[in-house]
Protein backbone atom coordinates (compact mmCIF):
# COMPACT_ATOMS: atom_id res chain seq x y z
CA UNK A 1 0.00 0.00 0.00
CA UNK A 2 1.16 3.67 -0.64
CA UNK A 3 2.29 5.45 2.56
CA UNK A 4 1.64 8.32 1.34
CA UNK A 5 -2.27 8.57 0.12
CA UNK A 6 -3.19 4.77 1.62
CA UNK A 7 -4.06 4.06 -2.17
CA UNK A 8 -3.05 0.53 -3.26
CA UNK A 9 0.02 0.23 -5.95
CA UNK A 10 -1.46 -0.15 -9.43
CA UNK A 11 0.63 -2.57 -11.20
CA UNK A 12 2.88 -0.99 -14.32
CA UNK A 13 3.21 -2.72 -17.15
CA UNK A 14 6.39 -3.44 -18.59
CA UNK A 15 6.46 -4.51 -22.20
CA UNK A 16 9.18 -6.86 -23.06
CA UNK A 17 8.54 -9.41 -26.13
CA UNK A 18 11.85 -11.22 -24.84
CA UNK A 19 13.02 -14.10 -26.46
CA UNK A 20 13.47 -16.50 -23.13
CA UNK A 21 16.24 -18.63 -25.10
CA UNK A 22 17.93 -15.74 -26.10
CA UNK A 23 20.81 -16.71 -23.92
CA UNK A 24 21.40 -20.40 -25.41
CA UNK A 25 20.73 -18.83 -28.73
CA UNK A 26 23.64 -16.29 -28.33
CA UNK A 27 25.88 -19.07 -26.83
CA UNK A 28 25.15 -21.13 -30.31
CA UNK A 29 26.03 -18.26 -32.37
CA UNK A 30 29.80 -18.20 -30.32
CA UNK A 31 30.14 -21.84 -31.42
CA UNK A 32 28.99 -21.41 -34.72
CA UNK A 33 31.84 -18.58 -35.05
CA UNK A 34 34.14 -21.23 -33.76
CA UNK A 35 33.32 -23.80 -36.12
CA UNK A 36 34.19 -21.76 -38.77
CA UNK A 37 37.07 -20.24 -37.76
CA UNK A 38 38.10 -24.08 -36.99
CA UNK A 39 36.58 -25.40 -40.19
CA UNK A 40 34.47 -28.13 -37.82
CA UNK A 41 31.26 -29.21 -38.82
CA UNK A 42 29.03 -29.80 -36.44
CA UNK A 43 26.60 -32.41 -35.63
CA UNK A 44 24.08 -33.15 -33.46
CA UNK A 45 23.78 -36.72 -32.83
CA UNK A 46 19.61 -37.38 -30.99
CA UNK A 47 18.00 -40.41 -30.27
CA UNK A 48 16.38 -42.06 -27.16
CA UNK A 49 19.17 -43.97 -24.41
CA UNK A 50 20.28 -47.12 -26.62
CA UNK A 51 19.45 -46.56 -29.91
CA UNK A 52 23.29 -47.28 -30.80
CA UNK A 53 24.68 -43.04 -31.07
CA UNK A 54 28.05 -45.10 -29.57
CA UNK A 55 28.28 -47.86 -31.71
CA UNK A 56 27.48 -45.51 -34.70
CA UNK A 57 30.20 -43.47 -33.91
CA UNK A 58 32.69 -46.03 -32.84
CA UNK A 59 32.13 -47.53 -36.09
CA UNK A 60 32.07 -44.52 -38.34
CA UNK A 61 35.55 -43.15 -36.60
CA UNK A 62 37.16 -46.86 -37.28
CA UNK A 63 35.88 -46.60 -41.16
CA UNK A 64 36.32 -43.08 -41.73
CA UNK A 65 39.08 -41.50 -39.27
CA UNK A 66 41.93 -42.39 -41.78
CA UNK A 67 41.27 -39.25 -44.00
CA UNK A 68 38.42 -37.23 -42.11
CA UNK A 69 39.31 -35.83 -38.83
CA UNK A 70 36.64 -36.47 -36.00
CA UNK A 71 36.45 -35.09 -32.57
CA UNK A 72 33.78 -35.80 -30.48
CA UNK A 73 31.53 -34.28 -26.84
CA UNK A 74 29.94 -36.93 -25.40
CA UNK A 75 26.85 -35.49 -23.18
CA UNK A 76 24.98 -38.08 -20.74
CA UNK A 77 23.83 -37.57 -16.91
CA UNK A 78 26.94 -39.43 -15.53
CA UNK A 79 29.89 -41.52 -16.13
CA UNK A 80 32.12 -40.75 -18.64
CA UNK A 81 31.81 -44.83 -20.27
CA UNK A 82 30.95 -42.99 -24.12
CA UNK A 83 33.72 -40.57 -24.16
CA UNK A 84 36.31 -43.55 -22.86
CA UNK A 85 34.75 -46.13 -25.73
CA UNK A 86 35.25 -43.16 -28.04
CA UNK A 87 39.30 -42.21 -26.94
CA UNK A 88 39.53 -46.19 -27.08
CA UNK A 89 39.60 -45.80 -31.33
CA UNK A 90 42.44 -42.53 -30.92
CA UNK A 91 40.64 -39.96 -31.34
CA UNK A 92 39.55 -36.91 -29.20
CA UNK A 93 36.62 -36.94 -27.14
CA UNK A 94 35.14 -34.52 -24.29
CA UNK A 95 32.80 -36.46 -21.90
CA UNK A 96 30.36 -33.81 -20.21
CA UNK A 97 28.12 -34.75 -17.42
CA UNK A 98 24.66 -33.14 -16.98
CA UNK A 99 23.81 -34.30 -13.64
CA UNK A 100 20.43 -33.77 -13.44
CA UNK A 101 20.49 -32.36 -16.86
CA UNK A 102 18.35 -33.94 -19.17
CA UNK A 103 20.07 -32.22 -22.64
CA UNK A 104 23.60 -30.21 -23.75
CA UNK A 105 22.80 -26.50 -24.40
CA UNK A 106 25.13 -24.46 -26.30
CA UNK A 107 27.20 -23.05 -23.30
CA UNK A 108 27.85 -26.37 -21.82
CA UNK A 109 29.40 -27.02 -25.58
CA UNK A 110 30.77 -24.09 -26.25
CA UNK A 111 32.89 -24.69 -23.00
CA UNK A 112 33.00 -29.00 -24.53
CA UNK A 113 35.20 -27.59 -27.56
CA UNK A 114 37.64 -25.40 -25.83
CA UNK A 115 38.69 -28.66 -23.88
CA UNK A 116 38.84 -30.48 -27.15
CA UNK A 117 40.71 -27.65 -29.07
CA UNK A 118 43.27 -27.36 -25.98
CA UNK A 119 44.22 -31.01 -26.10
CA UNK A 120 47.88 -31.49 -27.59
CA UNK A 121 47.74 -32.79 -31.23
CA UNK A 122 44.79 -30.95 -31.88
CA UNK A 123 43.86 -30.70 -35.16
CA UNK A 124 41.29 -28.02 -37.24
CA UNK A 125 39.11 -29.02 -40.28
CA UNK A 126 37.73 -32.02 -38.27
CA UNK A 127 33.89 -33.30 -38.07
CA UNK A 128 32.60 -32.63 -34.44
CA UNK A 129 29.94 -35.23 -33.24
CA UNK A 130 28.41 -33.97 -30.47
CA UNK A 131 26.21 -36.98 -28.82
CA UNK A 132 23.65 -35.44 -27.09
CA UNK A 133 22.13 -36.97 -23.91
CA UNK A 134 19.75 -39.81 -24.70
CA UNK A 135 16.41 -37.99 -24.66
CA UNK A 136 13.64 -37.88 -27.40
CA UNK A 137 12.15 -34.65 -25.90
CA UNK A 138 13.74 -32.14 -23.97
CA UNK A 139 17.29 -31.70 -26.45
CA UNK A 140 14.95 -30.60 -29.22
CA UNK A 141 14.34 -27.12 -28.12
CA UNK A 142 18.39 -26.16 -27.82
CA UNK A 143 20.22 -25.20 -29.96
CA UNK A 144 23.36 -25.92 -30.18
CA UNK A 145 25.17 -23.97 -33.13
CA UNK A 146 25.21 -27.50 -34.90
CA UNK A 147 25.18 -27.77 -38.86
CA UNK A 148 22.71 -30.67 -38.97
CA UNK A 149 20.77 -32.65 -36.71
CA UNK A 150 20.95 -36.39 -37.23
CA UNK A 151 17.98 -38.14 -35.14
CA UNK A 152 18.63 -42.11 -34.57
CA UNK A 153 15.78 -44.10 -34.09
CA UNK A 154 16.28 -47.95 -33.70
CA UNK A 155 14.14 -50.54 -35.31
CA UNK A 156 13.20 -52.18 -31.94
CA UNK A 157 11.90 -48.97 -30.87
CA UNK A 158 8.76 -48.71 -33.27
CA UNK A 159 7.48 -47.23 -36.26
CA UNK A 160 5.72 -44.55 -34.62
CA UNK A 161 7.73 -42.89 -32.57
CA UNK A 162 7.96 -39.72 -35.60
CA UNK A 163 4.61 -38.73 -34.63
CA UNK A 164 4.76 -39.49 -30.83
CA UNK A 165 8.11 -37.51 -30.59
CA UNK A 166 7.08 -34.56 -33.15
CA UNK A 167 9.36 -32.00 -31.64
CA UNK A 168 12.33 -33.73 -32.12
CA UNK A 169 12.06 -35.76 -35.55
CA UNK A 170 10.83 -32.15 -36.81
CA UNK A 171 14.09 -30.68 -36.71
CA UNK A 172 15.83 -33.21 -38.10
CA UNK A 173 18.29 -33.01 -41.36
CA UNK A 174 18.52 -36.78 -41.51
CA UNK A 175 16.78 -39.63 -39.93
CA UNK A 176 18.94 -42.67 -39.25
CA UNK A 177 16.80 -46.22 -38.73
CA UNK A 178 19.40 -48.25 -36.28
CA UNK A 179 19.99 -52.46 -36.17
CA UNK A 180 18.14 -52.78 -39.31
CA UNK A 181 20.09 -56.36 -38.75
CA UNK A 182 17.17 -57.11 -36.26
CA UNK A 183 14.31 -56.73 -38.89
CA UNK A 184 13.72 -60.33 -39.78
CA UNK A 185 13.05 -61.14 -35.79
CA UNK A 186 10.47 -57.88 -35.43
CA UNK A 187 7.08 -56.26 -36.87
CA UNK A 188 8.41 -53.39 -37.41
CA UNK A 189 6.84 -51.86 -40.41
CA UNK A 190 9.56 -50.17 -42.21
CA UNK A 191 7.60 -48.45 -45.10
CA UNK A 192 5.17 -46.94 -42.45
CA UNK A 193 8.35 -45.79 -40.18
CA UNK A 194 9.79 -44.25 -43.52
CA UNK A 195 6.09 -42.46 -44.14
CA UNK A 196 5.82 -41.25 -40.92
CA UNK A 197 9.28 -39.62 -41.19
CA UNK A 198 7.99 -38.00 -44.36
CA UNK A 199 5.02 -36.57 -42.54
CA UNK A 200 6.54 -34.72 -39.48
CA UNK A 201 10.06 -33.83 -41.58
CA UNK A 202 9.31 -33.73 -45.23
CA UNK A 203 13.13 -32.50 -45.35
CA UNK A 204 14.79 -34.80 -43.92
CA UNK A 205 16.73 -37.49 -45.52
CA UNK A 206 16.73 -41.00 -44.74
CA UNK A 207 19.03 -43.79 -43.96
CA UNK A 208 18.22 -47.62 -43.09
CA UNK A 209 21.59 -48.58 -41.54
CA UNK A 210 23.38 -51.60 -39.04
CA UNK A 211 26.60 -51.22 -37.48
CA UNK A 212 26.49 -54.78 -37.70
CA UNK A 213 25.67 -55.83 -40.72
CA UNK A 214 27.61 -53.11 -42.14
CA UNK A 215 23.84 -52.22 -44.57
CA UNK A 216 23.25 -48.77 -44.73
CA UNK A 217 26.87 -47.10 -43.79
CA UNK A 218 28.16 -46.12 -47.09
CA UNK A 219 25.24 -44.12 -47.62
CA UNK A 220 25.80 -42.57 -43.90
CA UNK A 221 29.03 -41.61 -45.06
CA UNK A 222 28.42 -40.25 -48.27
CA UNK A 223 25.49 -37.82 -46.69
CA UNK A 224 28.35 -36.84 -43.74
CA UNK A 225 30.56 -35.86 -46.64
CA UNK A 226 28.11 -33.74 -48.63
CA UNK A 227 27.21 -32.11 -44.81
CA UNK A 228 30.78 -31.34 -44.66
CA UNK A 229 31.32 -30.17 -48.14
CA UNK A 230 28.82 -28.14 -47.79
CA UNK A 231 29.55 -26.50 -44.57
CA UNK A 232 32.90 -25.71 -44.98
CA UNK A 233 34.43 -25.66 -48.55
CA UNK A 234 38.43 -25.54 -47.16
CA UNK A 235 37.62 -28.45 -45.33
CA UNK A 236 36.74 -30.26 -48.37
CA UNK A 237 40.52 -29.89 -49.72
CA UNK A 238 41.63 -32.17 -46.63
CA UNK A 239 38.84 -35.07 -47.71
CA UNK A 240 39.40 -35.19 -50.75
CA UNK B 1 13.20 -31.65 -16.29
CA UNK B 2 14.37 -28.32 -18.27
CA UNK B 3 10.95 -26.41 -17.69
CA UNK B 4 13.30 -25.58 -14.74
CA UNK B 5 16.30 -24.72 -16.52
CA UNK B 6 13.92 -22.57 -18.69
CA UNK B 7 11.91 -21.14 -15.53
CA UNK B 8 15.54 -19.84 -13.94
CA UNK B 9 15.98 -17.78 -17.02
CA UNK B 10 12.98 -16.04 -16.90
CA UNK B 11 13.71 -15.20 -13.19
CA UNK B 12 17.36 -13.75 -14.42
CA UNK B 13 15.20 -12.27 -17.20
CA UNK B 14 13.76 -10.15 -14.39
CA UNK B 15 16.12 -9.49 -12.47
CA UNK B 16 17.99 -7.97 -15.22
CA UNK B 17 14.83 -5.58 -16.12
CA UNK B 18 14.51 -4.80 -11.92
CA UNK B 19 17.79 -2.37 -12.39
CA UNK B 20 16.33 -0.90 -15.64
CA UNK B 21 12.97 -0.67 -14.40
CA UNK B 22 13.20 -0.18 -11.06
CA UNK B 23 10.32 -2.36 -9.42
CA UNK B 24 10.31 -4.21 -6.07
CA UNK B 25 7.68 -6.38 -6.94
CA UNK B 26 6.76 -8.97 -10.27
CA UNK B 27 2.97 -9.27 -9.96
CA UNK B 28 1.93 -11.25 -12.85
CA UNK B 29 4.55 -12.85 -15.48
CA UNK B 30 3.00 -12.59 -19.19
CA UNK B 31 4.58 -15.10 -21.20
CA UNK B 32 4.13 -16.39 -24.66
CA UNK B 33 4.18 -20.22 -26.39
CA UNK B 34 3.88 -21.23 -29.23
CA UNK B 35 2.49 -24.68 -30.11
CA UNK B 36 5.53 -26.27 -30.77
CA UNK B 37 7.84 -25.46 -28.00
CA UNK B 38 8.88 -27.70 -26.40
CA UNK B 39 7.93 -26.35 -23.00
CA UNK B 40 4.84 -28.03 -20.99
CA UNK B 41 3.16 -25.06 -19.32
CA UNK B 42 1.93 -26.73 -16.04
CA UNK B 43 5.71 -27.84 -15.72
CA UNK B 44 6.95 -24.19 -16.33
CA UNK B 45 4.54 -23.07 -13.86
CA UNK B 46 5.85 -25.03 -11.21
CA UNK B 47 9.73 -24.71 -12.05
CA UNK B 48 9.17 -20.79 -11.67
CA UNK B 49 7.66 -21.36 -8.09
CA UNK B 50 10.45 -22.88 -7.48
CA UNK B 51 13.37 -20.35 -9.29
CA UNK B 52 11.45 -17.57 -8.30
CA UNK B 53 11.58 -17.85 -4.49
CA UNK B 54 13.46 -15.54 -2.54
CA UNK B 55 13.20 -12.80 -5.46
CA UNK B 56 10.88 -9.95 -6.97
CA UNK B 57 9.06 -13.15 -8.69
CA UNK B 58 8.26 -14.90 -5.54
CA UNK B 59 4.27 -15.57 -5.23
CA UNK B 60 3.90 -14.01 -9.30
CA UNK B 61 1.48 -15.22 -11.16
CA UNK B 62 2.64 -16.53 -14.62
CA UNK B 63 -0.19 -16.51 -17.07
CA UNK B 64 0.71 -18.00 -20.44
CA UNK B 65 -0.90 -16.92 -23.92
CA UNK B 66 -1.01 -19.79 -26.33
CA UNK B 67 -0.03 -18.19 -29.69
CA UNK B 68 -0.52 -20.27 -33.41
CA UNK B 69 2.23 -20.76 -35.78
CA UNK B 70 1.43 -19.73 -39.39
CA UNK B 71 0.08 -22.48 -41.61
CA UNK B 72 -0.33 -21.96 -45.41
CA UNK B 73 -1.74 -24.69 -47.84
CA UNK B 74 0.45 -26.19 -50.68
CA UNK B 75 -2.56 -26.66 -53.02
CA UNK B 76 -5.04 -23.51 -52.26
CA UNK B 77 -2.88 -21.36 -51.02
CA UNK B 78 -4.75 -20.52 -48.27
CA UNK B 79 -3.73 -19.52 -44.45
CA UNK B 80 -4.71 -20.40 -41.16
CA UNK B 81 -3.81 -20.33 -37.48
CA UNK B 82 -2.08 -23.61 -36.50
CA UNK B 83 -2.37 -25.37 -33.35
CA UNK B 84 -0.89 -28.61 -34.00
CA UNK B 85 1.74 -30.60 -36.48
CA UNK B 86 -1.29 -32.35 -38.46
CA UNK B 87 -3.63 -29.55 -39.09
CA UNK B 88 -5.93 -29.53 -42.17
CA UNK B 89 -6.90 -26.96 -44.87
CA UNK B 90 -9.86 -25.54 -43.45
CA UNK B 91 -11.12 -25.18 -47.67
CA UNK B 92 -9.73 -27.98 -49.22
CA UNK B 93 -8.81 -30.70 -46.48
CA UNK B 94 -4.72 -30.92 -47.64
CA UNK B 95 -2.37 -31.13 -44.71
CA UNK B 96 -1.06 -27.53 -43.91
CA UNK B 97 3.04 -26.72 -44.52
CA UNK B 98 3.42 -24.53 -41.29
CA UNK B 99 5.97 -21.77 -40.24
CA UNK B 100 7.32 -20.46 -36.63
CA UNK B 101 5.17 -22.20 -33.57
CA UNK B 102 8.81 -22.14 -31.37
CA UNK B 103 7.74 -18.69 -29.99
CA UNK B 104 8.91 -18.96 -25.77
CA UNK B 105 9.04 -15.13 -24.83
CA UNK B 106 8.27 -12.93 -21.52
CA UNK B 107 5.40 -10.70 -23.12
CA UNK B 108 5.47 -8.49 -20.51
CA UNK B 109 5.76 -7.84 -16.66
CA UNK B 110 3.36 -6.41 -14.34
CA UNK B 111 5.15 -5.18 -11.46
CA UNK B 112 5.02 -2.53 -8.41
Amino acid sequence: MCGTCGCADTPRVIELEQDILADNDRHAGANRAVFAERGLTAFNLLSSPGSGKTSLLVRTIEDLAGDLPIAVIEGDQQTDRDARRIQATGVPAHQINTGKGCHLDAHMVGHGVEHLTALPGWRDGAALMIENVGNLVCPAGFDLGEHARVVMLSVTEGEDKPLKYPDMFRTADVVLLAKADLLPHLDFDLEACLANVKRIAPQAATIVLSVKSGDGLDAWYGWLRERIAAATPLATQAVA
Amino acid sequence: MHELAVARRIVAIIRERERIDRFVRVQTVHVTLGPFTCVEPEALRTGFGAAAAGTSAEDAAMEIEHVPARGTCPACHAEQAVFDYFAACEACGTALDHAGGDDLRVARLEVT
